[in-house]
């Protein structure tokens, strides 16, 4: 009887214990549902969510915000994609800063920043990540979340241990929650194939011309620092890749695989008949080399195995002990976009896309991204 | 304290916790995972220990559920029943039952990519037989660990493969022939390498003296329903098949529970599930507490320390390297060897056919899941065949394992033959 | 664009500047042309648009084979190995070897010149790009390099060696003007 007692004790410990730590991280892994904020400019049409293209995502932890900016003049239309990747944080603070500060002469532009929202709300095991990283305006730090790659366990669960992908490729199981392995999407499938379903929508309806999905790579992924283009935009892209090294950019071209299914510059451009391309920049801190995970390696990019790892030529970028930070990246991206919005423009004079507001590379790296951020409200 | 020294000291109190206190292996891992961080400068963060802990929690569900479904087939009878009826049709064929043994272990691996699968699902099956005709416990546990290895790596699903061509850019198409060049002869060696020896032939006489009870003429063939719907669901699973639902590996294994509660003997289902979490009870222990582990070597800069070490060898040492890292890493998970070792590998290796090049990383990293502490293949086979101490299971899965790993290097290094055969 | 039209005004005035630009490349070539990458890089596109801003006639096959060399007067390549490319092919680095191989040299027994480019810059050296380097860098008649590719001199030393005109420029856009000097 005494044993039984002794037992019960123990584990009421246990459990009370258990549930003070239940407590503890529990509002640590809810502080992730609190949403980023986001402040378009004074361009700002209309803001959609993404279930007004596909009516099945709504109420959704997919039913992501849309900004749609319209010039004056109807002409071509824009499609802005970062956060298919929440762990890229580049991809997602270049589609923010482009939202913040983009005005539309002529033609529409759409943005998407946080493209797979549910992926915001979680981070990966293993990986020990932080849950956000400050940007510093003038008016004070603004608070962004930085994710996963897939999407979050508790919105879409249980992964199969293959996985089939829309497009019929043969995956690992965990695939099924990364947004860019689920293009064209399904109707009724998981919720991430919704969102891909949804973003298909989105060009059909929105008659989109060309669309740009915002990435990141760890510095030892052979394609970075590039522009990957689907093969009915090879010349827009040769073309935009001369503009940036003019600009002092170097970038590399990158052909869609054809037999690599799923992604969005592959079905973007088969099933949309679009314009598709994919951006990659070099972040170490989703990388397998990378020293201690913190806010520091997210925004400055410094990292001493890396600088290592280049040094024994297992890197697909140069990098040296000033890192490669945020700003740098972010400004890629949006000449990037730039030089891609000029070169369709050159060869198709009937979709023009017409839009100021985006700052300099030159700038962002002198004044920082917070100079281009709206203050926290 | 630079990062290396974090992680070392972290592996000492770790050392001392399970062999100097001798407390529970999982138990140890978490208080090095607390003193990793709090040597790293990181007080106890406590978000990164249960993420981390949370790592493994679709591999703790698969056990949970496979550890019942074993349970379940052990109550009702239906273990008996397949023993006996193996018994019967290979009591006298030594050779062919050392092959078809290693095709049924090896299957449910091929088509979930999973060792612990295999292991726990027809691993279970087979297991009393080969004892029964005098295979000693541990060596039937070795060959049920290797056959559950090779049947994760063999086709048509190979998960590692797929982790590493994720991180690559590489379809998975084209490897059925390399990874079946990998695979069947290891297979054939494997098998009769543990069991041509020891075990032996009988005669009809004392076969059926050591027969077990069974339900077959009882019952009739409702006895096999629990056992046909996890052959069917994953296979379904395995293919994909449109209007079929994907409902985890979790889900079909507690399907197939559900269905031996009316398909032979009559038992408490509640009891058996305990039973079953009991007997799991260690091993998930042990995984949450290498999932916190992990993630504090992460946050305080050790994995990336010991990736790069490994990928700073110069190119002659580089194979060295690939056959000690990638087992070794398997401590963590084969998956978790196959993604942070296998694919900066496949690129240091890029001159090479990268689909020959990951079908033999698969094969090596494979070996991972003997690895302990975490051992996803080994410690359930010693489990399967009651022996408590996994390290003697392990001594004899080391020459098996060496064949593969030379299977593997061989395979890296005539890359450019084996392209020429394809 | 304005921009974009000053950068090709630019590119007919500014000839092939750059570091180790010894010489420029006599107008050799002829057209009509096959284009093609080696080692299935998305530079060949940069080619082409340079070939087509250049006025060239040409033909931009991904997978040439030497039947496609039939009408064509000048072999052009793009060299450069691409994971990605490759992988877009359908090709690993042996076939697209064995693909150069064969197509080199039924050009060298028709006696079609070859023009290489390599555009890519230093990210896209490497040993796979090495080996075809080595390998047709001495089967060309000219040579044109963007500077950052040949930091460590392996155009130049080849070149050199087997006595091949080489012009190196700082940018892709740089490249136009000796390409439309290099064709009669």
């Amino acid at each position: 009887m005494k044993r039984q007692q002794q037992k019960l004790i123990t584990g009421g410990i246990l459990l009370i214990f258990s549930l003070a730590l239940c407590f503890l991280s529990g509002r640590e892994f809810r502080s992730m549902l609190k949403k980023d904020n986001i402040y378009p400019s004074s361009g700002l049409t209309e803001v959609q969510k993404l279930s007004h293209y596909f009516p099945s995502l709504k109420g959704s932890p997919g039913d992501t915000d849309v900004y749609i900016f319209s010039g004056e003049e109807a002409s071509g239309n824009l499609l802005i994609l970062g956060g298919c990747h929440p762990n890229e944080p580049a991809g997602f603070i270049a589609a923010v800063l482009a939202a913040e500060n983009i005005r539309v002469q002529k033609g529409k532009v759409l943005i998407i920043p946080q493209a797979n929202l549910s992926g915001f709300t979680h981070n990966d095991p293993f990986e020990g990540n932080p849950q956000r990283f400050p940007i510093s305006t003038p008016g004070g730090d603004r608070w962004f979340r930085y994710g996963s790659r897939l999407t979050n366990p508790v919105h879409q669960w249980p992964d199969p241990a293959l996985y089939r992908n829309p497009a019929g490729q043969k995956l690992a199981g965990t695939e099924y929650r990364n947004l860019n392995r689920n293009f064209p999407g399904r109707k009724n499938g998981g919720l991430t194939e919704k969102i891909a379903f949804g973003i298909m929508e989105l060009i059909r309806l929105e008659k989109i011309d060309i669309a740009i999905d915002l990435h990141e790579a760890a510095p030892e992924y052979p394609v970075i620092n590039a522009i990957v283009f689907h093969e009915n935009s090879a010349e827009l892209a040769a073309i935009a890749l001369m503009e940036l090294q003019m600009e002092g950019i170097e970038i590399r071209l990158e052909e869609s695989p054809k037999n690599l299914r799923g992604l969005s510059h592959r079905e973007w451009g088969d099933l949309g008949g679009i314009e598709a391309f994919l951006l990659e920049t070099a972040n170490a801190s989703h990388g397998r080399f990378k020293g201690k995970p913190s806010i520091a390696l997210i925004l400055e990019g410094k990292d001493n195995n890396y600088v290592k790892a280049g040094r024994l030529g297992r890197l697909f970028v140069p990098f040296d002990e000033n890192g490669i930070p945020l700003e740098e990246r972010a400004a890629r991206h949006i000449a990037a976009v730039k030089a891609l919005i000029a070169s369709h423009n050159e060869l198709h004079s009937e979709s023009l896309i017409l839009f100021s507001g985006l700052p300099d590379i030159s700038a962002l790296k002198k004044e920082g991204i917070g100079a281009f951020l709206k203050p926290p409200k | 304290m630079p990062e290396y020294l974090v992680f070392f000291l972290m592996v000492a109190v770790f050392a001392v916790m399970a062999m100097g206190c001798k407390l529970p292996i999982g138990i140890s891992l978490v208080i090095s995972a607390v003193a990793g961080a709090l040597l790293g400068s990181q007080g106890v963060p406590v978000r990164h220990l249960i993420e981390g802990s949370f790592g493994y929690f679709d591999t703790i569900l698969i056990i949970v559920t496979a550890m019942i479904f074993m349970r379940v087939l052990q109550v009702s009878g239906i273990l008996d029943t397949i023993t006996s009826l193996l018994l019967r049709t290979f009591y006298k064929r030594k050779f062919s039952l050392l092959m078809t043994v290693m095709v049924i272990i090896m299957f449910p691996g091929m088509i979930t990519g999973s060792s612990t699968v295999a292991v726990l699902s027809t691993g279970t099956l087979i297991a009393p037989v080969l004892i029964k005709l005098g295979l000693p416990k541990v060596k039937t546990a070795a060959l049920i660990a290797m056959g559950a290895i090779l049947g994760m790596i063999a086709p048509p699903v190979n998960i590692l493969v797929m982790i590493m061509g994720g991180g690559v850019d590489m379809p998975y198409v084209g490897l059925t022939i390399p990874l079946l060049i990998i695979v069947i002869p290891l297979a054939i060696i494997i098998s009769l390498w543990l069991g041509y020896k020891d075990i032996r032939i009988i005669d009809q006489a004392r076969m059926q003296e050591i027969l077990p009870e069974s339900l077959e003429k009882k019952v009739g063939l409702r006895l096999y329903l629990p056992l046909l719907i996890v052959f069917v669901l994953m296979l379904t699973q395995s293919l994909s098949l449109p209007l079929i639902p994907d409902i985890g590996i979790p889900a079909i294994f507690l399907v197939g529970s559900l269905a031996g509660t009316f398909s032979g003997r009559r038992f408490n289902f509640f009891t058996a599930t305990q039973e079953a979490l009991q007997a799991a009870m260690p091993i998930l222990c042990i995984l949450a507490g290498v999932g916190m582990f992990i993630q504090i070597m992460t946050l305080t800069g050790g994995r990336g320390w010991i990736v790069l070490s490994f990928l700073s060898l110069p190119q002659a040492l580089l194979y060295g390297g690939i056959a000690t890292s990638m087992p070794l890493f398997g401590a963590v998970s084969a998956y978790g060897s196959a993604s942070i070792l296998g694919v900066p590998f496949i690129l240091a290796l890029i001159n090479k056919n990268a689909i020959i090049t990951s079908s033999a990383l698969s094969a090596i990293a494979g070996l991972g899941d003997l690895m302990p502490p975490t051992a996803l293949a080994g410690i359930f086979a010693a489990q399967v065949v009651g022996e408590k101490n996994y390290f003697k299971v392990l001594r004899y899965c080391l020459v098996p394992a060496f064949f593969e790993l030379v299977m593997g290097i061989g395979v890296l290094l005539l890359s450019p033959l084996i392209e020429k055969l394809l | 664009m304005k921009k974009t039209a000053i950068i090709y005004c630019l590119m007919f005035l500014i000839p092939g500047i750059g570091i180790g630009n010894p010489e420029a490349i006599e107008p050799v070539f002829e057209q009509p042309i096959l284009l093609t990458s080696a080692g299935q890089n998305a530079e060949v596109q940069l080619v082409s648009v340079l070939a087509k801003r250049a006025g060239l006639t040409f033909t931009l096959s991904k997978l040439a084979t030497a039947a496609e060399l039939a009408d064509k007067k000048t072999l052009v390549l793009s060299i450069g190995a691409s994971m990605k490319g490759l992988g877009a092919a359908g090709l690993d680095v042996k076939q697209e070897k064995t693909r150069i191989t064969d197509l080199v040299k039924a050009a060298q027994d028709k006696k079609i010149p070859i023009f290489c480019l390599h555009l890519g810059g230093e990210a896209r050296r490497g040993q796979l790009t090495d080996e075809l380097i080595t390998l047709l860098i001495p089967l060309s008649q000219a040579v044109i390099v963007v500077n950052s590719g040949n930091q460590d001199g392996i155009f130049t030393r080849l070149c050199e060696e087997y006595n091949i005109p080489l012009v190196g420029v700082n940018r892709v856009v740089d490249a136009l003007k000796p390409i439309k000097d290099a064709f009669k």
